[in-house]
């Protein structure tokens, strides 16, 4: 029963004004960025990055901020993936199968309705696996020395090249030029490598910079290309109201979906956007004996939409347990965690519990905001869809190039962002995954930091890589993932073909 | 062929940055490994690699933007540029209506609503960012004089 008492602590904590303000803030803006088209959370978070730095939030506010965003995005992208058949990111995709239909049949009410409460089960659900989950991983890597943390960021990377985008080989070239821009500046040493004696670059570059140029700007070229066709109608919504047969008959769909989207969340790599075709193809498997899947079946918007939620709680554990996350949204948290000087790893839940429960608390607190925002408030939302893109768009712009500018005063931040953008766009176009070049800019230089201090420990005895039991299984784990692309090119199960063919998880 | 030109590049680049690498030196205190190894090993994984798209590219045709949208995407690439270059001699409000403005005419508005769209929006981030969040915004060397 100790849990129940930290988590009213928690309570007391998130219910402060100003945790409750930004929890707020953060779930609404979560629900408005996940349902434009193009931005998502991970441009969302990198932006707040410098502004919340520069107005001083305290660490709790700034986690319970991010989290709210993630998954406050999860719910509004439903929202264009249903009326507009646009997913705002690729975890939508599966929900568009049935949403959209639904919407075309003038049933786009409930369609928005179940995805919300889904939404609600998948993200409270999912809470109750991280409160079990995060404690007992991280009693386990207490055990990790830097030889352990070594080894399991090279699990991340190459689990993280295999599932997302759709080739193997360009995950790793992703993953390589994340590393290559991570080596830029001076090193623990302080050594300055591919400086070319600019003082300029002796700090780096800052993986705000990195994430807002690649996602960011980037973006913007891909949506001008996109633009020329001119701007979708807007399904009409009706109620958006759902009758208790439609909830029962959803009723098991949601908690099964929820507990293996939870699980894949976990994962790195695989993220929202797997466990929400994982849970759509294994449900229809389950339930759908008339074959209604795909033609406007409410289940087929409860699946996708209850795992993709549940699945933002699992990818907090590996990122608050172990410090190193497994997505690119989770990587920029952690890099504003590190900034903080707050590691996260196996002793940050014990030693910052306060941050912990409070953010836990928060969850739940968003979580009932947002089924508010969603339900009774959904109509409202829609009006943001009707904004011009030639308003939305350079706004979007002119926030990120403020929040960068206000942040590090560097007009050559400014213009490194847009060089990251004609990279992002020229990688997008090409085929390679964005999400590894972000994860690779931020665990890169702790990887080479534990490589090097392994090494110090040992005396330059190289065998610490591969003696300890632990170090042993994530290798194991490292070749199963290094296998594992090889093995579905062969099987291509329906699945996974739609999720290569979607954009790389954010 | 896409891939080809791409493995060819990042050839190139790998060829670049593995020579860089060589390059770097010990520190003055400096652990068993140094500085130079983990750079060399970025390169050493990316030269296969890079081979690999040379040798077997995908068969996924690359779609690239029809012949009419690159003038389009020249303009964005320059406003972003422009928008780095004027921010600190001409400040926020100046640079963020120009290039709000060539951008709202690139997502096509009419010159008279994008110019519109352009004041009205910078001057609501100025309040927003610059009075109510208390942000640093320039407001340019240009007109530092005026105000002083």
């Amino acid at each position: 029963m100790e849990a129940f008492g930290l988590l009213l602590d928690g309570f007391g904590t998130a219910l402060q004004p100003l945790n409750l303000l930004v929890v707020f803030l953060g779930v609404l803006i979560g629900t408005i960025i996940g349902m434009l088209p193009g931005i998502g959370p991970i441009n969302a978070i990198a932006i707040l990055i410098p502004i919340s730095f520069a107005l001083g939030l305290p660490p709790t506010a700034m986690l319970i901020l991010f989290s709210g965003i993630y998954y406050g995005s999860q719910y509004g992208n439903s929202i264009s993936t249903i009326l507009l058949n646009v997913p705002g990111t690729a975890s939508s995709v599966a929900t568009a199968l049935d949403g959209y239909p639904m919407a075309r049949a003038g049933r786009g009410g409930p369609a928005l309705a179940i995805s919300a409460i889904a939404s609600f089960v998948g993200g409270t659900l999912s809470i109750f696996g991280l409160v079990l989950f995060a404690p007992l991983l991280a009693q386990w890597a207490i055990r990790f020395g830097p030889a352990e943390y070594f080894v399991l960021i090279v699990f991340t990377f190459t689990t993280i090249s295999a599932l997302t985008g759709s080739n193997f080989v360009k995950g790793l070239v992703a993953t390589a030029i994340g590393l290559a821009i991570a080596t830029v500046g001076l090193d623990l040493t302080n050594v300055a490598r591919f400086t070319f004696g600019q003082f300029r670059l002796y700090d780096g570059f800052d993986f705000v910079v990195v994430t807002i140029g690649l996602f960011a700007v980037s973006e913007v070229f891909t949506l001008v290309e996109q633009t020329r066709g001119g701007q979708a109608a807007v399904s009409k919504v009706g109620r958006v109201m759902i009758t208790v047969k439609e909830f029962t008959s959803s009723f098991w769909v949601m908690i099964r979906s929820s507990i293996s989207g939870f699980m894949v969340g976990v994962l790195p790599g695989a993220g929202a956007t797997i466990a929400s075709f994982l849970a759509y193809t294994t449900e229809q498997r389950l339930v759908d004996r008339e074959g209604n899947f795909g033609k406007g079946d409410i289940r087929g918007v409860a699946a996708p939409e209850a795992a993709n939620n549940a699945s933002v709680s699992g990818a907090l554990i590996p990122l608050l347990t172990l410090g190193v996350p497994g997505s690119g949204t989770t990587a920029v948290m952690l890099g504003a965690l590190l900034a903080l000087n707050l590691a996260p790893g196996p002793l940050f839940i014990t030693r910052n519990a306060d941050l912990f429960w409070g953010l836990i608390a928060s969850m739940y607190i968003g979580n009932v905001m947002l089924l508010v925002l969603n339900l009774p408030l959904v109509g409202l939302f829609v009006r943001i869809l009707l904004i011009p893109r030639w308003v939305l768009v350079p706004l979007v712009v002119a926030i990120a190039y403020v929040a960068v500018y206000s942040a590090t005063s560097s007009p050559f931040d400014l213009f490194a962002m847009t060089v990251f953008g004609v990279l992002g766009f020229f990688m997008k176009k090409l085929g390679f995954p964005l999400a590894p070049v972000v994860l690779a800019v931020v665990l890169g230089p702790m990887m080479e930091v534990n490589l090097r201090r392994a090494l110090s420990l040992s005396n330059n005895d190289w065998s610490v890589f591969y003696v300890s039991p632990i170090t042993i299984a994530l290798w194991a784990m490292t070749l199963v993932s290094l296998l594992l692309p090889m093995v579905l090119k062969r099987r291509k199960p329906a699945a996974v073909t739609i999720v290569k063919e979607a954009d790389g998880e954010k | 062929m896409a891939d080809r030109i791409t493995g060819v590049v990042l050839l190139v680049f790998t060829a670049w940055y593995g020579v860089t690498a060589w390059g770097i030196q010990r520190g003055f205190f400096s652990d068993p490994l140094g500085s130079r190894p983990f750079p060399l090993a970025v390169a050493i994984l990316l030269a296969p690699l890079a081979l690999y798209l040379v040798v077997r590219p995908s068969q996924v045709p690359v779609v690239w933007p029809v012949r009419n949208l690159w003038p389009a995407l020249g303009i964005t690439l320059g406003a972003f540029i422009l928008y780095s270059l004027m921010m600190e001699p001409f400040g926020f409000i100046v640079s963020n209506v120009v290039v709000f403005f060539i951008l709202s005419l690139v997502f096509r508005a009419t010159p008279v609503k994008g110019l519109v769209a352009a004041v009205v929006a910078t001057l609501a981030l100025y309040v927003l960012f610059g009075w109510l969040l208390e942000l640093y915004l320039p407001t340019g060397k240009l007109f530092e004089g005026w105000f002083r």
